[in-house]
């Protein structure tokens, strides 16, 4: 079976360093299920331990809960605003004829590489009670509500992710064929059934990479939760990550930890499956 | 074009080798160095930068880091989770000592080892030795106290000082006798806060109420005003009853008499608060910071005070201990050596000299000294302050404990609950996970 594997992979001419390189394709495959593993059998280690009814509870947990909607909730407020903003703005670029265009490009990589604490930092000069520049402007209390704590929180990731996922957009109207677009510049009379007819079905294809990967990007937010917030807001805005890493490395609750992660999977899964669904149905019939 | 390349070949190799020559010559014919892990604080800079003495008298190599606290700890955790402890000395915060040494992470000092002058053991202040250095309390010694922290109380005299007057009040002073009461100390608070105008004055009461550590630092030198039974002042563990609800109660009064953003408010913050007279008062102001109050840009908002903190039901003060052991990894290969270095460094003459440099006392003698008393005069009831000190408990599971405290002390100052029965939560969390 694993030979027929290799040949679908690398055709009848298989050699010795396609077989290599399937084995390393294999050994990754390996290693990045290696977490799972571990965690399902630290679950199941628990189970021996405590008993399932006990662990269930755990996972359940209301800390766990809130944790888990905290992160939902930023994860799809992210979703929903830079999807849109990014085709919003995608589409702007081929307005003003940018569309490709490698400064814009560059530019778009640098908020990614920007550290979480460099928001933090820059978070805390601009809005911190005592000495932020914004003081007088941002409400007294802003980081002590669970609203204003998790804002923040999706303010930021926006910032951050925002500008490589136009980019995504941008990538994806500029592969629109040229013969296409000069047809259509002759068919259509306006730019607005081009982008109507042509453009927006050809985005469309990459609406469920563009909102998951934002879904998820706002999910896993750790470090700069606790940067902006300064842990302000307490444990009502506390995030699933920041409260998972605590369990593993602060209290050493390992099977609190790997229960809560299972549970986690159980939730996202669906989530993200349901959201492909949505949004793949709403895509279909682009050309 | 072919000669060229394969000369480049050549000299490329020669580099490699001598480089791996190199690299094993250095870790071979010289003894591994002692590796050294600090928190970022004038203590361990000023420890780093004497360190060269010790390199002469004992011939050992010292490695240094100073990392800031948050990095440190995770790193350590870390390393002891993967008995990968490249570390031979840690600096540990008190609250974590019990984890550490309930887990096998710390190797057992022997103090006979020294090889220097008179140590005077007996010169260290023994609740301080003990709980920096030891765990349980009385047992297995794993280090030496590094740095010490307690709390005293500080004020802004032209604020306080006529509303206490209209209230009948004297000002606290800097014994037991002469301290105000915590009930008086609320009400002083609350008078100042009453007289801001238009969001401006001075606010009563300054806190350090950030969910997690800083809040119960804070709030259990509160809780120690409320209780009741006396042994439970040595450990940490009182019931969780009638009185710790009215200690919650009551910290949530001296919240509503802050500034609101105080729930965002460590250290730092609680120390700037007090240093641009923000706020007039701090009930339980960090020794350990009391060096940046005297700064000259402290000064403009008047002459800045420091007092014996507030005595509770049981008539003493309860500043809440804190503060740093040098410890002994379990791990580590180099045990005698590293064993020199931690006494070295808490030896009377170099801790005398990095408490000058901004450290913190940890011997009598220290607290004594002319020269030190001259730099820092708030040191000289310091010793008073470390006998009634209350300490956080002493529990392997301290971090999850307070965890569960700052919990449901938040969830009360933000009237999702109330205090009976954030105390009762408290109580069980602690029969089940911290009396098995």
């Amino acid at each position: 079976m694993i030979g027929l594997a290799v040949r679908r992979l690398f055709g009848p001419s298989v050699n010795i360093f396609a077989a290599v390189a399937t084995a390393g394709l294999a050994l990754a495959v390996l290693i990045a299920a290696l977490p799972v593993v571990l965690i399902v059998a630290t679950a199941v280690t628990e189970v021996g331990k405590v008993g399932l009814s006990e662990l269930v509870s755990r996972a359940l947990d209301s800390r766990n809960l809130l944790a888990l909607s905290n992160s939902i909730i930023v994860g799809g407020v992210v979703a929903i605003v830079v999807t849109t903003m990014a085709i919003m703005l995608g589409l702007a670029l081929h307005q003003i004829g940018l569309t490709g265009d490698p400064v814009i490009y560059m530019l778009a990589a640098i908020p990614v590489m920007i550290p979480d604490y460099v928001f933090g930092v820059v978070a805390y000069a601009l809005i911190e009670p005592q000495f932020g520049m914004l003081r007088s402007i941002v409400p007294t209390g802003f980081l002590i509500s669970r609203e204003g704590a998790l804002a923040a929180i999706a303010a930021a990731t926006l910032f951050k992710w925002l500008p490589i996922l136009v980019v995504v957009v941008d990538v994806q109207i500029s592969a629109v064929p040229l013969h296409v677009k000069r047809q259509a510049a002759l068919d259509f009379r306006s730019r607005r059934d081009l982008i109507r007819t042509v453009l927006l079905p050809r985005i469309a294809q990459i609406l469920p990479l563009l909102s998951i990967f934002s879904f998820l990007v706002g999910f896993r937010q750790y470090e700069l939760a606790k940067e902006l917030t300064a842990s302000g807001a307490g444990f009502r805005a506390e995030m699933w990550t920041s409260w998972n890493y605590r369990n593993i490395y602060e209290f050493f609750d390992y099977g609190s930890a790997a229960a809560g992660s299972l549970l986690t999977l159980a939730i996202l899964l669906p989530l993200v499956e349901l959201f492909r669904r949505l949004i793949s149905s709403d895509s279909r019939g682009a050309p | 074009m072919g000669r060229w390349s394969s000369r480049i070949g050549i000299i490329i190799l020669v580099i490699a080798a001598g480089a791996l020559l190199w690299k094993f010559s250095s870790t071979t014919l010289t003894s591994p160095p002692l590796r050294i892990a600090l928190f970022q604080a004038p203590a361990s800079e000023a420890l780093n930068k004497v360190k060269g003495e010790f390199e002469q008298k004992f011939g050992v190599k010292i490695e240094i880091e100073l990392l800031p606290y948050a990095e440190l700890q995770s790193k350590i955790e870390q390393q002891f989770r993967t008995n990968s402890s490249n570390y031979d000395v840690i600096m540990v915060d008190c609250i974590l000592i019990p984890a550490y040494a309930f887990r096998g992470n710390l190797g057992k000092l022997d103090p006979s080892v020294w090889k220097g002058s008179d140590f005077r053991i007996d010169d260290l202040m023994p609740a301080l030795d003990d709980y920096l250095s030891r765990y349980p309390k009385g047992g297995e010694r794993f280090g030496m106290p590094f740095m010490s922290n307690t709390q005293m109380m500080a004020f802004r005299v032209d604020i306080v000082a006529p509303v206490a007057q209209k209230l009948g009040l004297k000002l606290p002073g800097q014994t037991a006798e002469s301290a105000w009461t915590w009930d008086q100390y609320l009400k002083v608070a609350e008078a100042i806060t009453a007289a801001r105008q238009n969001d401006k004055g001075p606010y009563g009461t300054s806190l350090q109420a950030r969910a997690g550590a800083w809040i119960i630092y804070e709030w259990y030198s509160v809780l120690f005003a409320f209780v009741r039974d006396t042994p439970a002042r040595t450990t940490g563990l009182p019931m969780f009853n009638a009185d710790a609800a009215a200690a919650m109660d009551f910290y949530k009064r001296i919240y509503s008499a802050g500034p609101k953003d105080a729930l965002t408010w460590g250290h730092e913050e609680e120390t700037s608060a007090m240093c641009s007279a923000l706020t007039a008062m701090d009930a339980t102001s960090n020794v350990e910071l009391a060096a940046q109050l005297l700064k000259p840009g402290c000064s403009q908002g008047g002459e800045l005070r420091f007092a014996y903190p507030p005595t509770g039901v049981s008539g003493m003060a309860s500043p809440d201990m804190g503060g740093y052991g040098l410890l002994l990894t379990a791990q580590s290969k180099l045990k005698d050596a590293a064993s020199q270095f931690i006494l070295w460094a808490a030896s009377p003459e170099v801790h005398r000299r990095i408490v000058m440099e901004g450290g913190s006392p940890i011997r009598k003698s220290e607290a004594a000294d002319s020269e030190i008393l001259a730099k820092y005069p708030y040191l000289k009831f310091y010793p008073s302050l470390i006998d009634t000190s209350i300490y956080r408990a002493r529990v392997p599971k301290w971090l999850e404990f307070q965890d569960i405290l700052s919990r449901n002390l938040v969830a009360v100052m933000r009237n999702e609950m109330d205090s009976k029965g954030a105390a009762s939560e408290i109580q069980a969390w602690s029969d089940n996970n911290l009396k098995k």
